[in-house]
């Protein structure tokens, strides 16, 4: 996987492979991607090392001080790349640093290769990192071992960078979720919670899924349950509606499907990916903290050194698992959505991976799927 | 030439010319026979991968689709060299304005004009500083279409404040007085500054501030467009090099004396505006596409459609060596 960039182009530029941009696939798609990376893995394995990985690029983040746009952007790169790549093949630290570097260049919020580097380390090897910081300096890395691993995070850039057809444009929920809670009229409160769900999506899959609008809605809904399941209405500001009139708005159908251009069935199934996640992470909480877990035997791929941090849950596991019960109780059927993909095969059948990262074949990055790249 | 084989995907037809990253090649599409302009990143001894600069470059065009933009079509990766694909333009504007083959009318000249103003309207209306205006990177193609190229040095702007940015832009003939002055703090003003400059050398076929270097660089204009008063620019003064630059003596404004012999009245309005000292006086690009020169005198702009019987490619580079050959038969 040496990066091998020659010089001239030959007189004649052999045929060539096409790959298309896909902005965002339909679950089935996923799922059938997924599966095909999982491996040997099952669907409990793949969740935690996702986890896993997520709170890894969130650790570095934080510590270098990225925005969280950064952060977003290289969790969903790291979700993207495992759609095409094998877990197996890949040590999650590996894919993680590579999506974190990619992504800082796209939205130029820049680090060098050595600082986001030097800010894996410390994630991983706290100790070491707490050694040197008492004795004032930097954690103390082979210049070996830190060369070896820059060569890797470049191999797997350029596999990134290849994975997204080199389309550097990033849309995310954020700026909709400050702006249709305003539409809404939400409290600060609820718009916050909103906003943190949006963030606490990037651990799922859901932004590969649906467009940033529609997930930001996802969050609102999801946002305005929680804060009205099992409560009383509080009287609110003059202008604003509580919780709950949020939370029935968004339940049936009406206007706002029109207006924001979105589908019920989409923000109940990204209300529903979310509140799993919320779940699960208040369960793995809980059960941390009353009964020690066996240590799960040691694998390449899982490095159990990181204390990666997980999401912050305000709600207890009964409570979550309540109101996911009366979601499921009126929620609707889960609509049919056409692949971005206007039939051409997304598994790339021979498998992407053999053609991407290569320095023997010629292949055509398309920035748009293929019914809407236009050759005029 | 003989048929190229049909399972080949583009056939190189040669280098013409040298861009930030690389090489760029002209090369025909086998299936379509249409050209394109292969510009090749190079990652050799890149330390940092895939460079910063190309991936703005790359995000920006993305988001571009103008008839007065270079229009990028997509990306290869062939043999382990990674390219970008673009339309493909037969000449650059300092190449074309420079040979003598086809002789553009005035109407040609407005139209060239108009289109790059509009060209820079569109990128303003977007968010986007080219912050490169000059002749090798405004493109003409046989149709006498114009397209603004070379976003390595664009970026994205916030509308409504201004930031601070690097001061090191804009290629020293086409650089704004602020920027000369050491300013960091600007908008999409300093184009338009150089498309007064292009403007002009669109009519006087080279480029009208041409100083030895950055040092002497705003002196050329004093000596052009006289020295900027309290009154021309009241902002001159907050300036970070200011006292260094400032002008020892008046000098006049010569600006109508010396180019009312190349440039229509309507005309020399619309250059004077577009090269006003005040970056907040100055005309912006969808103001100049609204001037009388324009819309009210004659001739009415007209595309150079004549240029497609114009044998070769002129880039800045054949003009260079055009010239040098030429000298070399002289002596």
């Amino acid at each position: 996987m040496a990066i091998d960039y020659r010089g001239d182009p030959p007189q004649l530029i052999p045929a060539s492979y096409l790959k298309y941009y896909l902005p965002y696939f339909t679950p089935q798609e996923v799922e059938r991607l997924s599966e095909k990376q999982r491996g040997k893995l099952s669907v409990t394995q793949e969740e935690k090392a996702r986890q896993q990985a997520c709170g890894f690029i969130e650790a570095i983040g934080a510590d270098i001080g990225f925005p969280r746009k950064t952060i977003a952007t290289a969790q969903n790169l790291y979700h993207r790349f495992h759609l095409f790549f094998p877990r197996k093949d890949f040590a999650y630290h590996d894919v993680c640093i590579a999506a974190l570097f990619v992504s800082c260049k796209i939205h130029d919020t820049l680090k060098k290769t050595r600082d986001v580097l030097i800010a894996s380390y410390a994630v991983r090897f706290p100790d070491r990192a707490a050694k040197a910081k008492a004795m004032g300096g930097e954690i103390d890395i082979d210049p070996n071992q830190m060369e070896h691993d820059r060569q890797r995070l470049l191999a797997i850039e350029r596999l990134i960078v290849e994975t997204i057809c080199f389309n550097f444009n990033t849309r995310l929920p954020f700026p909709y979720v400050i702006k249709i809670s305003r539409a809404f009229g939400a409290s600060k409160k609820v718009s916050k919670l909103a906003y943190r769900l949006a963030t606490d999506s990037f651990r799922t899959l859901v932004n590969l899924e649906y467009p940033p609008h529609v997930v930001a809605l996802g969050c609102l809904y999801l946002a305005a349950l929680l804060s009205s399941f099992e409560r009383g209405t509080t009287p609110e500001q003059p202008g604003q509606n509580n919780a709950h009139q949020i939370a029935a708005t968004l339940s049936t159908s009406g206007d706002w499907g029109r207006q924001f251009q979105a589908h019920i069935e989409d923000i109940e199934e990204i209300a529903h990916e979310v509140i799993d996640l919320l779940i699960s992470a208040s369960q793995t909480a809980t059960t941390a903290n009353t009964s020690p877990q066996t240590p799960s035997s040691p694998s390449p791929h899982l490095s159990r050194t990181s204390a990666a941090p997980s999401v912050q849950v305000p709600y207890k596991a009964d409570q979550l698992i309540r109101l996911k019960i009366v979601m499921r109780e009126t929620e609707h059927p889960p609509r049919n959505r056409d692949s971005v993909a206007g039939g051409q095969n997304i598994e790339f059948d021979k498998s992407t991976s053999t053609f991407l990262g290569r320095n023997d074949k010629t292949v055509r990055f398309m920035f748009a799927p293929p019914g809407m790249v236009d050759d005029a | 030439m003989p048929e190229p084989p049909k399972e080949k995907l583009y056939v190189v037809l040669g280098h013409v010319g040298t861009g930030t990253f690389g090489k760029v090649y002209k090369a025909s599409h086998t299936a379509t026979g249409r050209m394109v302009a292969l510009k090749q990143i190079k990652m050799e001894g890149e330390k940092e991968g895939f460079p910063v600069t190309a991936m703005r470059e790359v995000k920006l065009l993305q988001s571009l689709r103008h008839d007065n933009v270079l229009r990028l079509y997509e990306m290869m990766v062939s043999h382990g060299t990674v390219y970008m694909v673009f339309e493909y333009m037969d000449h650059d504007l300092s190449g074309v304005l420079q040979q003598t083959e086809f002789e553009f009318t005035d109407a040609h000249l407005k139209s060239f004009c108009r289109q790059m103003l509009a060209g820079l309207a569109y990128l303003h209306h977007k968010g986007v500083i080219h912050r490169d205006i000059k002749g090798s990177n405004i493109l003409v193609n046989s149709r006498g279409e114009l397209k603004l190229a070379d976003f390595g040095l664009a970026r994205v702007y916030q509308k409504r404040r201004k930031s601070d940015y690097t001061n090191r832009v804009i290629t020293q003939w086409y650089r704004p007085p602020e920027l000369l002055l050491g300013a960091t703090v600007y908008g999409p003003e300093v184009d338009m500054w150089s498309a007064g400059c292009i403007m002009l050398e669109l009519f006087t076929k080279k480029p009208v501030f041409q100083g030895a270097d950055e040092l002497q660089q705003i002196y050329v204009v004093y000596k052009i467009m006289g020295t900027p008063t309290a009154d021309s620019w009241p902002g001159i003064t907050r300036l970070p090099w200011y006292e260094i630059f400032k002008p020892n003596e008046f000098i006049p404004n010569r600006f109508r004396d010396l180019f009312k012999k190349w440039l229509s009245p309507a005309g020399l309005d619309l250059a004077e505006q577009l090269l006003a000292w005040d970056p907040e006086r100055r005309i912006t690009a969808a103001q100049a596409l609204e001037a009388p020169y324009f819309n009210q005198e004659q001739p009415p702009a007209a595309t150079p459609v004549g240029l497609s019987a114009l044998k070769g490619e002129w880039h800045e580079m054949e003009s260079k060596r055009e010239r040098d050959r030429k000298r070399r038969n002289e002596e």
